[in-house]
C-alpha cells in the first residue's frame, strides 16, 4: 500500500545558492540576493511538498533487470547497486502552489527554478531520512528515469504503475511523461542494511560541473 | 570618471539602478555606435569571460545580459553595426526532454550577439527542427538535452536535418553530451556551456564560408 506524506520545507540561503550554482568562489550580487529574498518572502520561506511512496520487494533477473510485482527496471547501474539492497522504494514528490506562468525575466525565472529545485531536493532527502528511521534500513541515492542508463519512458511507466500520481495531484502528459507541477520528482531508492553512497556526483561524469560536490 | 566608464563599472559590479541611471546619460551624450563599441560588445565579452573563468555564476551572467539587452533596446539599431545580423539559428530541446533552462540561457546569449533566433521550445519533435530550418532558411541548428536517454533522438534529428539540407550546421549541448558524443552523433559542433557557445558557433560558420 502506498503512503502519502506532506512536508513543509524551509530553505537555508546556502541550499539556494548551491542550487543556483554558487558552488565555488563566485559571490552573489546584491541584485541576485534581492531577488532570492523577494521569492522567499512571497512564500514566507515555507514550500509545500507532497509525497507518495511504496516500498516493495524485488528480485534480479540475469543481473540486468530488477523485477517487482508491478514491472521491471532495466538499468545496469541500478542493478549493480541493488546487490547490497533488500527492498526498493518507489516515490513521487511534488512541490505545489509554486509554479508560475512563464515570465520574460530570465533571472527571476532561473532563481525561482533554483529555489524550487532546492526545495524538492530537500523534500526527497526528508522522505528518505524518514523512511530510514521507520524501517531501520539505509537508502541509496534517488534515481530518476532518464538519468544514468535508465530509459525515461519505461522508467516513468514503471514508477507511475506503482504509485498513483493523481493521489498527490500530479498530472502526467501522455507520450512525453512530463509531470505537472514542473517541480515533481519521480524516483526509486534502493534500501539495504549497509550504508549506501548518497553523493550524486560519484555517479556523474561531468567533472567540470559548477555544482560538483567535493 | 566618464559616463561611459561609470556605465561599464556598474555593469562589472551588477549595480542595476546605477547602470540604468548612467545609461540615460550615456544615451543622451553618445552616438549609438560608440555605445556598442565601448560598452555593449566589450561588456558582453568580458562578462562571458568572467563566467568562463568561474569568477561569476549564472545569475550574474543573466543579469549582465539583461542590462546589456536593455541598453541595446534603447539604441536605434538601424544606426549600429551588428556583427552577425544575418545569421539565423533554430534552437530547441529534443523530444522527450522538458529541461529548457540551459537552452533559454543559450538563446539569450545568441540574441545578445545579434543572431536571429527561432526558439522551438522544449520537447521538440525531431522533424520540427528540419521543418523550421526549411521555413526560415536558417544557417545553424542548436539542439540541447539534459538526459542521457534522449541523445539518440538528437542523433535522429541531426540525420533528418542533414538529409534535407547538408549545408546546415548543427551544434549540440547538454549534460550528457561531450565533444566525442557530439562527433559520434554527427553534429558539427559542441558547446560545453553558454560561455563558449559563440566561439563554437563562429568556428563552425567560418568553416562553411
Amino acid at each position: 500500500m502506498a503512503s502519502v506524506i506532506d512536508f513543509t520545507i524551509s530553505l537555508d540561503i546556502s541550499d539556494i545558492l548551491r542550487s543556483l550554482g554558487y558552488a565555488n568562489a563566485e559571490k552573489s550580487s546584491h541584485e541576485t540576493m534581492h531577488k532570492i529574498e523577494e521569492i522567499e518572502n512571497e512564500f514566507s520561506n515555507r514550500f509545500q511538498c507532497r509525497s507518495i511512496y511504496r516500498i516493495v520487494d524485488f528480485s534480479l533477473k540475469n543481473n540486468i533487470e530488477l523485477l517487482t510485482k508491478t514491472g521491471c527496471i532495466e538499468s545496469p547501474k541500478i542493478v549493480s547497486l541493488s546487490q547490497k539492497a533488500k527492498r526498493l522504494l518507489i516515490g513521487l514528490v511534488t512541490l505545489y502552489n509554486f509554479d508560475k506562468t512563464e515570465c520574460d525575466d530570465l533571472l527571476y525565472g532561473y532563481i525561482l527554478h533554483g529555489i524550487g529545485t532546492a526545495a524538492i531536493g530537500k523534500a526527497v532527502d526528508l522522505l528518505l531520512n524518514r523512511v530510514e528511521l521507520e524501517t531501520g534500513l539505509h537508502t541509496s541515492l534517488p534515481f530518476s528515469p532518464g538519468y544514468c542508463d535508465w530509459d525515461m519512458t519505461s522508467g516513468q511507466e514503471f514508477i507511475l504503475d506503482s504509485v498513483d500520481p493523481s493521489v498527490i495531484n500530479v498530472n502526467v502528459v501522455p507520450q512525453s511523461f512530463i509531470m505537472l507541477p514542473v517541480h515533481t520528482i519521480s524516483f526509486v531508492s534502493l534500501m539495504g542494511t549497509e550504508e549506501m553512497d548518497r553523493n550524486p556526483c560519484h555517479f556523474c561524469n561531468m567533472k567540470k560541473c559548477h555544482t560538483r560536490r567535493r | 570618471m566618464s559616463h561611459l566608464q561609470e556605465l561599464m563599472q556598474s555593469l562589472r559590479t551588477f549595480e542595476k539602478e546605477n547602470f540604468k541611471n548612467c545609461m540615460s546619460l550615456v544615451i543622451k551624450n553618445h552616438e549609438p555606435q560608440e555605445i556598442i563599441d565601448q560598452i555593449f560588445t566589450p561588456g558582453l565579452d568580458e562578462t562571458r569571460n568572467r563566467y568562463y573563468q568561474g569568477e561569476i555564476a549564472i545569475p550574474e551572467l543573466l543579469l549582465s545580459m539583461q542590462l546589456l539587452m536593455d541598453l541595446l533596446s534603447h539604441l536605434d539599431i538601424k544606426q549600429v553595426g551588428r556583427k552577425r545580423g544575418d545569421n539565423k539559428i533554430v534552437l530547441g530541446v529534443i523530444e522527450g526532454d522538458p529541461h529548457d533552462l540551459g537552452k533559454n540561457i543559450i538563446k539569450r546569449m545568441y540574441e545578445c550577439y545579434g543572431f536571429q533566433v527561432y526558439d522551438l521550445g522544449k520537447n521538440v519533435f525531431i522533424n520540427n527542427f528540419a521543418e523550421k530550418v526549411r521555413e526560415t532558411k536558417s544557417d545553424i541548428v542548436g539542439i540541447s538535452t539534459m538526459m542521457s536517454t534522449t541523445v539518440s533522438k538528437v542523433s535522429q534529428a541531426i540525420e533528418l536535418i542533414k538529409r534535407e539540407n547538408s549545408s546546415v550546421n548543427v551544434i549540440v549541448g547538454g549534460a550528457f553530451i561531450t565533444a566525442a558524443v557530439a562527433e559520434d552523433i554527427g553534429a558539427d559542433g559542441y558547446a560545453e556551456s553558454a560561455a563558449v557557445v559563440i566561439e563554437e558557433t563562429d568556428k563552425i560558420l567560418s568553416k562553411t564560408k
